[in-house]
């Protein structure tokens, strides 16, 4: 269940350096330098985006403006000042509370992938109908509570706890400090912890079965 | 809950970001809820983190605080797990590669016209500077060699004697008249004719003033041994028709 933890620290400025040559041959009109940014990175701004918006079209958009401002700006990027991550991540925000402000929020997350298969549960031989039905509606229901935090402990939660950014590069995406982000998430915690309270009693076979 | 409100307002958070509370011998509730939740993240040290499971130990609510973080998390990873391959469809992609290409397509473009143009206005500038630069080379020959003249042209710039006669009669003195005339007219000798000027020459040639009085001209008499050059139109059949003073 647990997943590979983030880079070390070398491997962060070694991958930096990477999307900087990138960026750079995109901008001299390299197509597969920009393509190769582009799946490196879209996938963890469209899971930002979606989970924010908690709407696939929206992220799609969001996804898409990010990298349209990469074509067209690329010089807005500034190395001095963060990651490109970061800076895309800086975007992606901007785009989300846009989004957010022109839409009525849409807390039915379902996440599907392209050719319509559904949430993401990877089956297991081992699981019953029943128990796939029952993480799907204990996956839906994190979605959920997650969805129901506040904007600012959300976005926090999802880039600290899902995408597992350092404390570091979650306050250069969100350009604040890191004191802000362990305050916000420690309130995102609290908050999430509430809601997950009636999750936790209800029965969890699936996992006896993993 | 409360313990996270109460840490909230009061606990480590308000404290400086790198304030030294992993490196204190002992670990309050305060901050096992701010860093204990952490373990599993790499920023936190291996002894922090012993730390924090010895404080669990002990504290029956950060234990059961402890407990349901890590349910929480559980049901987090299962989330961030099921989503993690999800990406963008693939349309989004080809949009964007679509925009890629004509935005660098038509920066391309622009780059061709742009250096087409540097390049024209180049050789303009190159075709302008060499034409001068002939021209002046032309130019300064012709001064140099005395070139032959037309006709026409001469007797555009011969003047009649008859003004200098004037000039003369009017008592000033011929060198006055000639230098008066020095501005490149010629001054027609008496007896010559603009019409037998025809492929007419001009011969420069060196003499002393006293000579211009076999053509007929008046002479001071006080410079009359002076060596001068003088220009003189001589017509087709040899014979001059008219002289004028160079500066």
């Amino acid at each position: 269940m647990k997943r590979k933890r983030p880079d070390p620290h070398e491997m962060k400025i070694r991958e930096n350096d990477q999307d900087e040559a990138l960026l750079r041959l995109s901008a001299k009109g390299d197509e597969e330098a920009f393509a190769t940014l582009y799946r490196k990175h879209a996938g963890v701004l469209y899971r930002f985006a979606l989970r924010m918006t908690g709407s696939a079209w929206g992220a799609e958009e969001i996804v898409q403006d990010v990298f349209m401002t990469l074509i067209r700006e690329p010089a807005k990027y500034d190395p001095e000042r963060g990651t490109l991550p970061a800076f895309l991540f800086g975007i992606a925000r901007n785009k989300v509370m846009k989004h957010n402000e022109r839409l009525p929020r849409e807390i039915s997350l379902v996440e599907r992938q392209e050719d319509g298969t559904g949430g993401g549960i990877t089956l297991r031989d081992s699981f019953t109908p029943a128990m796939w039905a029952e993480q799907r509606e204990r996956l839906e229901k994190v979605r959920a509570a997650v969805m129901e935090l506040p904007v600012e402990f959300r976005e926090t939660v999802v880039l600290c706890e899902l995408e597992e950014l350092s404390y570091e590069q979650a306050a250069q995406a969100l350009d604040c400090p890191i004191g802000t982000i362990r305050s916000r998430l420690h309130r995102g915690r609290a908050l999430l912890l509430a809601k997950l309270e009636m999750l936790r009693d209800a029965p969890r076979r699936w996992r006896s079965a993993g | 809950m409360n313990a996270f409100r109460n840490a909230s307002k009061n606990g480590p958070m308000n404290a400086p970001i790198n304030a030294p509370i992993n490196d204190r011998p002992g670990m309050d509730c305060e901050e096992f809820e701010a860093i204990g939740l952490d373990s599993r993240r790499d920023s936190i040290s291996d002894e922090c983190r012993h730390r924090a499971e010895q404080h669990a130990r002990v504290c029956a609510k950060c234990w059961a605080l402890r407990v349901s973080w890590k349910a929480a998390q559980t049901e987090l990873d299962a989330l961030a797990e099921s989503n993690e391959e999800l990406m963008p469809p693939a349309r989004v992609e080809t949009r964007l590669l679509q925009q890629f290409r004509l935005k660098h397509q038509a920066q391309r473009e622009r780059r061709t016209l742009k250096f087409a143009t540097w390049a024209l206005a180049a050789a303009a500038v190159l075709v302008c500077t060499a034409s001068v630069w002939n021209w002046q080379k032309w130019r300064q020959g012709s001064t140099g060699n005395v070139p032959s003249v037309t006709g026409s042209s001469i007797a555009e710039v011969l003047k009649p004697a008859t003004s200098m006669q004037s000039g003369i009669q009017a008592g000033s003195s011929a060198e006055v008249l000639l230098a008066s005339n020095d501005t490149g007219d010629f001054t027609q000798l008496p007896g010559s004719s603009a019409l037998e000027v025809e492929d007419a020459a001009i011969v420069r040639v060196g003499m002393q003033r006293a000579s211009l009085a076999a053509f007929g001209l008046p002479v001071n008499e006080e410079r009359a041994s002076d060596w001068i050059q003088v220009d003189v139109l001589v017509g087709s059949d040899g014979s001059p028709q008219a002289v004028r003073l160079p500066e």
